[in-house]
This record gives C-alpha cells, sequence and structure tokens, in this order.
C-alpha cells in the first residue's frame, strides 16, 4: 500500500543481460554494461541495506549516512572483487559487506563532517524511513529483516515491472484486478464476479490470468536471475526469498 | 485499489508492506519452474492454517485423556502434552489441522497409514500409542519425549562437530528400520529430531507429511505450506511430492547435517562442510554425497550414510567408496605447512610443507630461507628432493649438496655425486673422489677408503634429512585440521 513513493520506482531503465556474473566482471572490467548494472542492482536493493543498519540500532541520520557511504566506497572502490565467487549470491555478497563496512569502515570515516563526504547518490531516505517504521522490527533481528526486505523489494520491482507493461498495452485495469492473484490457484479467483466488473467474458478472463501469471513467472525469474551467477541457482535462491518472508510473518 | 488483508490462496493476511496487496509467499512460489508452461501451480483448496483447538474443547472429545496443555504448533496441527488415565503416563497428543483434510478419501488414508505408523517400533522413533477420529477432529496420541528438538539446540548455540556427528548414526537407524518398513519419512527437519533427557536421538512425524500433504496430484505448493519451510525437501521432492522414496529422507538428513556442522544452509553453491568448521575432510564426502540432486547418486541405504560416519568418527581406516577420488588416509596424514611470518627478501624465514594442498591435486613445495620439505627451495633446503644453495637431502641439486644421489655447483658429496667436487661411491667432477672417479683429477683406488667414508657420511646425512623432515611433519600435523 504503500509502496507507490518508494523511489526504487523511479526513473527505471531496462538493460539486457545482468548477471551477478556481469557484475561480478565490474572489478575486473569496469565496462560500461557492468556499471549500469551495478546501478541498477543498488538502486534495486539499497533499502534492504538501509532498513538493516536501522534495525542495528542507528538511528535514520546515521543509518542514511552509512547506506550512501557504503555504496560510495562499494562503487569508489570496486571491492567486488572481494566477492567469493564460488558463493555468488549478490544478496549474501552485499550483506556480508555491508557488515564489514559497518564494524570497520565507518569508524574510520566518521570524523568526516556528517554527509558532507558521502552525498553522491540521491536516494529517498525520507520514505525509506517512512517504510521502516512499518517494519515487523520489534521481534525480527537484522538478518532477517534484511532478507525479508530484499524478497519484497523484488517482488515490488516485479510488480511495477509488469505494471507498467500492463499499462503500456492500456490493460491497466485488468492488472489490477488480477495481481492479488498472482501467486494463487486458478479456482481462488472470482471469475464471475470479475466478469462483471470488468465485462468481459469469463473465458476471456481465465486466459488473460493464465498470461498473467506465465509472465510473472518469467519476470519473478529474470530477477532473480540477475543476482545469482546462473540460471540453475534460481530455484534455491527463490526458496530462500519465500522462507525469509515467511519468517517476517 | 486495495486488496483484501487475506490472501484468497493461503488464507493468511497480507503483511501491510507487500507491495501492491500480493502475498509474497504465494507470489515468490509462483516463481517455481512447473515445466509446463502457463499452468498455475496450485491445484485444489490450499490448505489453511486454523486455531489450535482449546483444551477444554480437547479434553471433552478425547475424555481419556486429561491435563491438556499446548506444546506446540506446526504445519500439520497442534501438539498437546495430556495425561492418559489408563495408562497413567503423559503423551503427546497430535491434532491434525482440519483444513488439511480437503479429499473425501481422508478417513480412510488416514485409517490405514496410521495403522502403518504405529506398527513402527524402534528406540529412535517415536511411538504412536493410538489414533483415530471424533467427529472432525483427527488425532495421533504419542510417546512424549521429555526433551529438546535440533531447531531448539541450534537456537541455542548449536553443537560441536563431535556432538552432530554423534546425532547421524541413531537417526540413520531409526530411518533405516522405517524405511525397511516402507515407511517414508518425508520430513526431516531439525524440528521433528527430538532428543530425550538422556540424550536419546528421537525422529518424531515419521510419515506423517504423506499423510496429509502427499496425497497423488497434490502440488508443491500446497506440500511446503504443510512442511513450513522448503529448505529440507529433496529436488526431487519439488518435482514430484508426491511420489518420492526413502532417498529424499537421506537428502533432507545431509542438510540437517549440514546444517549442525556449519550453521548454515546447503543452498546454492555452498562451500563444503570442512572450509566452514574443523572437521576431517573426509566428511565433505559423505556429506555432499548425501546432497546429490540426483538420487541415484547418494547413498542409498541410510545404514551406508551411518557406516561412513561412524567410521570416520571412531577414526576406522574405511572410507566408503565415495564418488570421485578419494586418497588413502595414510597419505592425508602427511599434510602439513608451516610458514613463518618473519620474512627475508619476501620469502619466509622457515617454511615446511608436505603432502598434498587442500585439494589434493598438487605437491605441496616448501620455499623459504630455510625450506624443509618432501620437495623444498631455499637458501638451505633440506628434504627428498631439496634444491638451493645448501641442499641436505638424497635427491639434492645445489651449490653445496649432501645426500644420497646429489649434484652441486661447488661441493657435492653423496653415494653417486656430481659437481665441481664430488666426494662419493660414483662420483664425477672437476674434483672427484670415490670409488669410481671420473674427472680432471680423479685418483681411483689411492682414495678408495676416505671416498667410501664420506660416501657413507653422505648418505647418512641425506637419510637424516629426511627423517627430520617426516618426523617435523608428522609432529606438527595435529595443527593441519584448521
Amino acid at each position: 500500500m504503500s509502496s507507490d513513493d518508494r523511489p526504487a520506482n523511479k526513473g527505471r531503465r531496462q538493460f539486457a543481460t545482468t548477471r551477478w556474473s556481469l557484475v561480478l566482471a565490474a572489478g575486473e572490467s569496469g565496462s560500461d554494461d557492468s556499471e549500469c548494472a551495478l546501478a541498477e542492482l543498488r538502486e534495486q536493493y539499497w533499502y534492504p541495506l538501509y532498513a538493516y543498519t536501522r534495525r542495528r540500532g542507528y538511528d535514520p541520520d546515521d543509518a542514511r549516512d552509512l547506506t550512501q557511504a557504503f555504496f560510495t566506497k562499494l562503487l569508489a572502490e570496486r571491492n567486488l572483487r572481494a566477492a567469493d565467487p564460488t558463493r555468488g549470491r549478490f544478496r549474501t555478497f552485499l550483506l556480508s559487506s555491508l557488515k564489514n563496512f559497518l564494524a570497520g569502515e565507518w569508524r574510520k570515516d566518521h570524523t568526516l563532517k556528517r554527509g558532507g563526504a558521502f552525498n553522491v547518490l540521491s536516494l529517498d531516505f525520507d520514505s525509506a524511513e517512512e517504510s521502516y517504521r512499518v517494519e515487523p522490527s520489534h521481534e525480527l533481528s537484522p538478518e532477517v529483516i534484511y532478507e525479508r526486505r530484499w524478497a519484497l523489494s523484488l517482488l515490488e520491482r516485479a510488480v511495477t515491472d509488469l505494471q507498467s507493461q500492463y499499462a503500456k498495452a492500456g490493460n491497466l485495469e485488468l492488472f489490477n484486478a488480477l495481481k492479488g492473484f498472482l501467486g494463487g490457484a486458478d479456482d481462488v479467483l472470482p471469475y464471475a464476479e470479475l466478469s462483471r466488473r470488468l465485462g468481459q467474458s469469463e473465458g476471456a478472463l481465465r486466459t488473460a490470468a493464465s498470461r498473467l501469471r506465465s509472465r510473472w513467472r518469467k519476470r519473478l525469474r529474470e530477477l532473480v536471475g540477475e543476482t545469482v551467477r546462473d540460471e540453475s541457482e534460481v530455484q534455491d535462491e527463490l526458496q530462500s526469498l519465500i522462507a525469509s518472508v515467511d519468517a517476517g510473518v | 485499489m486495495s486488496q483484501a488483508r487475506i490472501c484468497p490462496n493461503c488464507q493468511t493476511t497480507v503483511p501491510a508492506d507487500a507491495p501492491e496487496g500480493v502475498c509474497p509467499a504465494c507470489a515468490l512460489r509462483a516463481g517455481f519452474d512447473t515445466g509446463e508452461g502457463t499452468e498455475s501451480p496450485t491445484q485444489g483448496a490450499p490448505p489453511r492454517r486454523s486455531q489450535p483447538l482449546p483444551v477444554e474443547e480437547l479434553a471433552r472429545l478425547l475424555p481419556e485423556l486429561e491435563q491438556f496443555e499446548l506444546i506446540g504448533q506446526g504445519g500439520m496441527g497442534a501438539v498437546y502434552r495430556a495425561r492418559h488415565r489408563k495408562l497413567e503416563r503423559l503423551v503427546a497428543v497430535k491434532v491434525l489441522d482440519s483444513a488439511l483434510r480437503n479429499h473425501a478419501s481422508f478417513a480412510e488414508r488416514f485409517a490405514r497409514e496410521a495403522r502403518t505408523l504405529a506398527q513402527l517400533d524402534h528406540p529412535n522413533v517415536v511411538r504412536i500409542y493410538d489414533f483415530g477420529h471424533r467427529n472432525d477432529l483427527y488425532y495421533l496420541i504419542m510417546e512424549l519425549v521429555d526433551g529438546v528438538n535440533l531447531r531448539q539446540t541450534i537456537e541455542a548455540g548449536g553443537l560441536e562437530p563431535h556432538e552432530a556427528l554423534a546425532m547421524v548414526p541413531p537417526i540413520c537407524e531409526a530411518l533405516q528400520y522405517a524405511h525397511d518398513h516402507g515407511v517414508v519419512h518425508r520430513d526431516i527437519k531439525p524440528e521433528n529430531i527430538l532428543v530425550d533427557r538422556n540424550g536419546s536421538v528421537k525422529i518424531a512425524d515419521f510419515g506423517l507429511a504423506k499423510l496429509v500433504g502427499g496425497e497423488p496430484g497434490r502440488r508443491l505448493t500446497q506440500t511446503a505450506q504443510i512442511m513450513g519451510t522448503p529448505n529440507y525437501m529433496a529436488p526431487e521432492q519439488f518435482e514430484n511430492p508426491g511420489e518420492v522414496d526413502h532417498r529424499a529422507d537421506i537428502f533432507a538428513l545431509g542438510v540437517v547435517l549440514y546444517e549442525l556442522l556449519t550453521g548454515e544452509l546447503p543452498i546454492g553453491r555452498f562451500p563444503p562442510p570442512s572450509k566452514k568448521v574443523q572437521i576431517d575432510v573426509r566428511l565433505d564426502d559423505v556429506v555432499l554425497r548425501t546432497l546429490e540432486k540426483e538420487p541415484s547418486l547418494r547413498y542409498q541405504q541410510a545404514r551406508e550414510l551411518q557406516f561412513d560416519v561412524e567410521s570416520l568418527s571412531t577414526g576406522g581406516d574405511r572410507t566408503a567408496e565415495v564418488p570421485g577420488e578419494s586418497r588413502p588416509r595414510s597419505e592425508r596424514q602427511r599434510d602439513y605447512e608451516y610458514r613463518s611470518a618473519v620474512t627475508v627478501f619476501g620469502l619466509p624465514l622457515v617454511h615446511i610443507a608436505s603432502g598434498r594442498d587442500p585439494e589434493g591435486k598438487r605437491m605441496r613445495v616448501a620455499s623459504g630461507i630455510i625450506a624443509i620439505g618432501d620437495v623444498a627451495i631455499g637458501a638451505v633446503a633440506i628434504g627428498v628432493f631439496p634444491f638451493g644453495g645448501i641442499t641436505i637431502g638424497p635427491f639434492g641439486v645445489g651449490l653445496v649438496s649432501f645426500g644420497g644421489a646429489v649434484a652441486g655447483l661447488l661441493t657435492a658429496i653423496g653415494g653417486v655425486a656430481v659437481g665441481g667436487f664430488a666426494v662419493g661411491g660414483l662420483a664425477a667432477g672437476l674434483v672427484a673422489l670415490g670409488v669410481s672417479p671420473f674427472g680432471f683429477f680423479a685418483p681411483a683406488f689411492a682414495v678408495i677408503l676416505p671416498a667410501l667414508l664420506v660416501a657413507i657420511v653422505g648418505l647418512a646425512i641425506g637419510a637424516v634429512a629426511a627423517a627430520i623432515a617426516w618426523v617435523m611433519a608428522a609432529r606438527a600435523r595435529p595443527a593441519r585440521r584448521r
């Protein structure tokens, strides 16, 4: 419900082959493609890092500075090479990098004027703080929050992507009517009611729902695929994501 | 535009922060590759989790029991502790979630499966005393295990590797027993492995996953919801949850073992356990073999796994016929490496190395100012094959070399010596002394005796050097298991 104002929705570019392995390659080559890939992944996933930092007990100002500084450092140093390719999950790599960063580097940099050195990226921290306040944080560890947020960010991206696809084709109303059933079994859809509301035949709606689900699966797997090393890991990563959203309820 | 707060599919509340009111878990599950194009991945009504029955209600329905107390709730239903009036003992009562019974044939299937489960009688399997249904309530009365489950143990700080390994044989015995009786557990996970106050291991919920979730036609999403987490499910369980065999249990036990050893789940490209904790590297093969994606590559029987774990725990010599290369124990015992922190010209002052590198592929080479090893390169090199300034060892090449068969640019002393100044049984050099000398200055018989002496001394030095290298490697061996 509070997702429309989330910064991750803004100014999105599409890029073709973004795999975590390509991002890893960024450490080596620094090609435009890989930089673009990294920037996009960052835009997508900075909020989980912010939520993690907040949960670690930093106040909003500090958390904001730290997240900024972390990305600045990550980008500047290209220390992506430090990523162990055998463990190729972007999700775990980012979190462990952030942990290291919080443990060490921050103390060093803290003598700099707050925000002065880091204000490079424009991430929407105000709405982030709003989002953070609704985290079920009282009982969850920072790691659990991070994992959960990661999963939700990914979902949100998939939903908005699909939404804009449908909007472009002028089918936004259809999408909005069906989106609540993305993950559901076919028989939970109230076809009769939807048919009345949308003025379409039940048969047409069934086809539309089926198409939506297949597009959903495709987009979701693409997005997950961008954060793992290869296609074979998508299933595993999905399992981890499911476990992390389950942990949050 | 706001959607209902309840997911129409799984009937749980959709979190407030879920994007666009989409149920996160269901939407993510929809990403599983069903391998059948656009078909919906679920069929039939999904299970929903209901509130546990109040104890008063239970007491009314099950009058043979008293003193009910809710002690747990999982995907399959609630568990109560109660006292059995006639048996005069405490029991556990598992009440199956009413939403699970969406199949017309459930009553008949429940009776059939529960009877099979009640016949399992093994010290490491939680006993089922009785089962039945009253009105709409299906229940199993079971042995009450006074202790903790492995999940609680993990959360309380986990187990030492040897403690974790000690859990494996009893679990395997229970699994083998059940498998021999045609029962597959299907839901081995830390929550279902109990340890009582005496330290006995008992497995709970044998076959229940099939009873409540594994009916043919039921699909992954439903099974996964019942089981709670897909983390322990074998790959084939995703494909075809209704038709897995006992090897799925072996996979799940492998996941549990990996988690017990490392504290992490073996998801994606995971490192072998010995990279994370100090354990016998041979255990890697055992754990990885349980986690093979392809059932036919796993251990085929729980007792095989048990056998391997036991022989490793007791230091036995046998390793199972694990796939891939496995080196003999005697060879691996020699794996050792020490490198001094002090360096000179970028080389360690002392470097001792023996055996092979951790992957078991390449010989370790000692290289330092003082280098000791099977193959040693250094200013002073001691070993079987020493190379460098001063070399001591059977097969050395250096400026000054002592040993069995040696070549020294300046001086070589040994059984077979080649060098500027060569002394030995067979000596060749500018100046050669020995039994059979070749060279510019090679007096033969005149110096036989001294040459023989020198040759013997050379051989002895070589032998002593080799022995020293060997003993140092052997004494320092415990440090190998880092």
